[in-house]
């Protein structure tokens, strides 16, 4: 199977991250899954968290931040409203996503237009108008500039 | 949270001493109706199984013991205190809370005790602190020779035999192992062991830091992370392993 480059550095940054904790939440997780991360990462990358340092301003990938989420779901959290709730928001990020997606971007009038990407971006920052949803805005922003950038 | 899961939970708390007192409660239970039960939990804030279980352990053991925190309460035999992990959901009690967390609880009822017997003028003729219980066992154990308490563990078809733990025997012959851990008034109202809990209590704290980094890493993902992201992210490392089984097993079969 191939695995791409992104999902190594994201193996490489759980892998470190992994190393910050202590034995008993390590232990927690299936021998052959933390084995994937060892054996699949990307040596390359050294990412070098820094545990001082908020979680947030360390710029971790989305999917390292996908893989603590599935870590935490199988094997760390106890507490199963806590689950439920971690669920529903995963839940409600999902739609939110389609949501977006689902607003009419006609590439022919976006590309060239800077204004009318602008209005797109507004309207999104109304639509998920919550500091909670801030990194779904960045993605959607991200995404709206990459298509801007292609043309 | 509904009728069965009490009754469950109720059954599950229910031992020779408070069976009485179970039984009262449970009658209660049965005679409200579903709606009054309802209300009964809402204004009692009783969210999810662990209130339930907290709340009946005040109800159930009260009387046997008197709590030092939400994991640990004690009693007295002459001149022992003897602590307990909250009986029979011991278990429960500890994977909620967690180990780095439960340990702190155990300090903090040392803690407790250790003030009671320095100034309480009722404590002055204890000689020392107890526990028995299926649990003193590795890796909690481990827990109690860090903070100065003289530990014997031994497989529970031993203990049948032994000296001191026969007495034992029958109270925790479902178990399969048992352990003690006594810890000397000298030594508990010793410098030294404040010494010791104090540098016991930060080496927790540490590991109790680094795992709320999971926590921040969790709140982080909020933001972002949707339900496909997670599933897919699971589905490839599943697909990974399975790959790696199937070299794995080529490997021995090739050789």
């Amino acid at each position: 199977m191939n695995i791409s480059k992104n999902i190594r550095q994201a193996y490489s940054e759980v892998d470190e991250f992994l190393g910050l904790l202590d034995s008993e939440t390590i232990g927690k997780i299936p021998e052959n899954i933390r084995k994937i991360f060892k054996e699949e990462k990307d040596f390359e990358y050294k990412k070098h968290i820094d545990i001082n340092k908020p979680i947030g301003e360390q710029n971790l990938k989305d999917d390292t931040l996908a893989i603590i989420a599935m870590l935490n779901l199988k094997y760390w959290c106890d507490d199963e409203a806590e689950k439920e709730r971690l669920i529903s928001v995963y839940k409600k990020n999902e739609e939110i996503y389609k949501e977006l997606f689902e607003i009419e971007f006609n590439e022919n009038d976006v590309f060239g237009k800077k204004d009318i990407v602008q209005q797109n971006v507004e309207e999104i920052s109304l639509l998920t108008n919550k500091e909670k949803n801030s990194g779904i805005i960045k993605k959607i922003i991200n995404k709206i500039k990459e298509i801007f950038i292609k043309k | 949270m509904n009728r069965e899961k009490i009754i469950e939970i109720i059954e599950s708390l229910t031992n020779d001493m408070n069976k009485t007192k179970a039984s009262e409660i449970l009658k209660k239970v049965n005679e409200k109706s579903d709606k009054e039960l309802v209300m009964f939990l809402e204004d009692n804030n009783i969210k999810n199984d662990y209130d339930v279980r907290m709340k009946l352990h005040d109800m159930l053991y009260s009387r046997e013991f008197t709590p030092l925190n939400d994991l640990i309460s004690y009693g007295r035999s002459e001149n022992t205190l003897h602590i307990h992990v909250v009986p029979k959901d011991a278990t429960f009690l500890l994977s909620r809370k967690g180990f780095a967390k439960a340990q702190l609880s155990l300090v903090d009822a040392l803690e407790k005790l250790k003030e009671k017997m320095s100034n309480d003028p009722n404590y002055t003729d204890i000689k020392n602190i107890y526990a028995v219980s299926g649990l003193i066992r590795s890796p909690i154990s481990k827990w109690f020779e860090l903070l100065g308490f003289d530990v014997k563990t031994m497989k529970i078809d031993d203990a049948k035999n032994d000296k001191e733990l026969s007495w034992f025997y029958d109270r925790f012959k479902q178990q399969k192992q048992l352990g003690r851990a006594i810890l000397e008034r000298e030594k508990i109202l010793s410098d030294e062991w404040d010494m010791l809990k104090n540098k016991r209590k930060e080496e927790i704290e540490q590991t109790l830091s680094k795992n709320k980094k999971v926590t921040e890493m969790v709140e982080v993902g909020e933001k972002s992370i949707s339900m496909k992201n997670i599933e897919d992210i699971e589905k490839n490392i599943d697909k990974q392993i399975g790959e790696k089984t199937i070299k794995k097993d080529k490997n021995i079969g090739g050789e």
